[in-house]
């Protein structure tokens, strides 16, 4: 189990700042979602967290230690970046995992070997020839393979066809149902992977700006639909993500925190209320300020 | 439950992981070195029977090992030299290690790789033995003097085991240096004055001929292996510190 404690975190590339004053607690054995943007600051989170960069300002502690170039923390933290390219490039698929079953204390070889057959991944092909969908495939199998405690996963599904995408949750859930770990995955494909995650982080120009359990996320915001003058009076006081008019109706993306006399007020008009969908949700908090989202 | 757990054995679980992905890299390294020492034996081969044609009878021949020797060299620099590169490091710390056992684990992955790169040499040179050997037997007037003999091949073996990984040691620390610009300053702010003064100079030259003052074999080896660790260290200390982009 990882024990992640992040204070006051900064991360600094000369002038350009991408982490700014994070302060966050990520601890016990969940898979936990990281949202975000491009340049958001994502896979510097993540390798932050992984040991690879260190902070400019503040602290990381992953189970009271320093992750930078700590062979403690590495050895039981299993880190699959975006893009991932092995020495010389020249390696077979199956020398790939014959070194991270060396370099991983956990592997599971039975499983490396079923997802390559599942995935009809052939361990005699080098890992250079293999199309980038494929070499996100093997990728993802050395991260449920290596059963590490703490798994981050960069953008893992990136060039996986819808297909692949699917049957990939699928074996993390699985996975993680018999192994209980922390996981740690971003995407900007929350909606297929909601039903995954038990906790999201919203992450936007290196500020979290959101942290919260997916059920909550779920119930974070409403759509009001209704007649324009009826709408219109609710408004006034709400946090509005977007307004679209379609004719004399007036549809609005507002924060869910109504109160009951708005309730009330909702059910004398008859508005149409109902929960936004977390990937509406998250363009509506990562869109950038200036962005318009009004649809008219 | 996994749960995270620390022990000496992630230290060498790590360093096998290290020099096993060095010595997986030896099947590139050792396509290009078959290459050349292949076409080294050829022309060598070639030479030879030219030489016979044109009646000279007498023929001195270790050119694979000298090529082999040529060949390992250029590669244990480019070796060296790309181990500090951002795309090395990022592809090296995919796995779990840290600097310590990537600077050691590579270390040791080399001293195997060019022992593995010279007996390939030594293969080649066997051919080239051969060679000359049924070339002697067709021709009666034909005769070769070869001055190895297995005592001094042992030797010059270690010997130029130990000059390779001085250079790849040196390589390596040298480029490590290279991302520290105050140490490049000072280097080269030493190196301009030693250009306006004698001593500095005589002094670097002293210390450079420490290491390559011909002595014996075992004196060589010390110094060589030495400055080796230390090179090796220095190169560990100067990207101790470096991120993994």
């Amino acid at each position: 189990m990882a024990d992640i404690k992040i204070k006051d975190l900064t991360k600094k590339f000369r002038q350009t700042i991408a982490l700014n004053h994070i302060s966050l607690s990520l601890g016990g054995n969940k898979i936990i979602g990281l949202i975000g943007r491009n340049g958001s600051g994502k896979t510097t989170f993540l390798k932050t967290i992984a040991g690879h960069l260190k902070a400019s300002s503040g602290e990381i502690t992953v189970n009271d230690q320093n992750p930078f170039d700590n062979l403690s923390i590495q050895s039981d933290l299993c880190f699959i970046p975006d893009e991932v390219n092995y020495h010389w490039s020249e390696l077979k698929v199956n020398e790939l995992f014959k070194l991270a079953s060396i370099f991983y204390k956990n592997w599971d070889a039975e499983l490396a070997a079923e997802l390559l057959k599942e995935f009809k991944l052939e361990g005699k092909k080098n890992y250079d020839d293999l199309s980038r969908g494929m070499k996100s495939m093997i990728n993802v199998v050395i991260g449920l393979a290596s059963q590490a405690p703490l798994t981050i996963y960069d953008e893992p599904t990136l060039g996986l066809d819808a297909v692949m995408r699917k049957r990939f949750y699928s074996h993390l859930l699985d996975d993680y149902n018999q192994h209980p770990r922390n996981i740690i995955i971003s995407s900007h494909l929350i909606n297929e992977a909601e039903n995954l995650m038990e906790e999201v982080l919203i992450i936007k120009q290196g500020e979290i700006i959101l942290y919260k359990k997916i059920e909550d996320l779920r119930q974070y915001a409403v759509n009001l639909n209704g007649r324009e003058e009826v709408v219109q009076p609710l408004l006034e006081k709400k946090e509005v993500y977007e307004q679209r008019r379609l004719g004399r109706s007036l549809i609005a993306a507002v924060k869910n925190d109504l109160t009951s006399a708005d309730r009330d007020y909702i059910r004398e008009n008859d508005l149409d209320i109902s929960y936004v969908p977390l990937q509406e949700l998250f363009i509506y908090l990562t869109g950038q300020e200036g962005e318009e989202n009004e649809k008219v | 439950m996994r749960r995270f757990s620390l022990n000496k054995n992630d230290v060498i679980r790590s360093l096998r992981g290290t020099i096993y992905y060095s010595i997986l890299d030896l099947k590139e390294i050792a396509f290009y070195f078959l290459i050349i020492i292949g076409v080294s034996l050829l022309v060598s081969v070639i030479g030879l029977v030219v030489s016979v044609i044109n009646n000279k009878n007498s023929s001195v021949y270790s050119g694979t090992l000298n090529m082999g020797a040529l060949a390992a060299v250029i590669m244990v620099i480019i070796i060296g030299v790309q181990m500090t590169t951002k795309k090395e490091l990022r592809s090296s710390f995919i796995f779990p290690t840290n600097k310590k056992t990537y600077v050691l684990g590579n270390f040791i992955g080399m001293v195997i790789n060019i022992s593995l790169l010279m007996l390939i040499a030594s293969l080649f040179l066997v051919m080239e033995m051969l060679v000359i050997k049924t070339i002697s037997n067709f021709n009666a007037d034909f005769f070769f003097t070869s001055n190895i003999t297995p005592a001094n091949y042992l030797i010059g073996f270690w010997l130029l085991l130990t000059v390779l990984i001085i250079i790849y040691s040196l390589s390596f620390c040298l480029l490590a240096v290279k991302n520290k610009k105050l140490l490049v300053l000072i280097v080269v702010f030493i190196l301009a004055l030693a250009v306006f003064l004698p001593v500095i100079w005589q002094g670097l030259w002293s210390f450079v001929l420490f290491f390559v003052r011909p002595e014996s074999v075992l004196l060589f080896s010390l110094k060589g292996w030495l400055l080796a660790f230390v090179l090796n260290i220095l190169g560990y200390m100067l990207i101790k510190q470096r991120e993994v982009f």
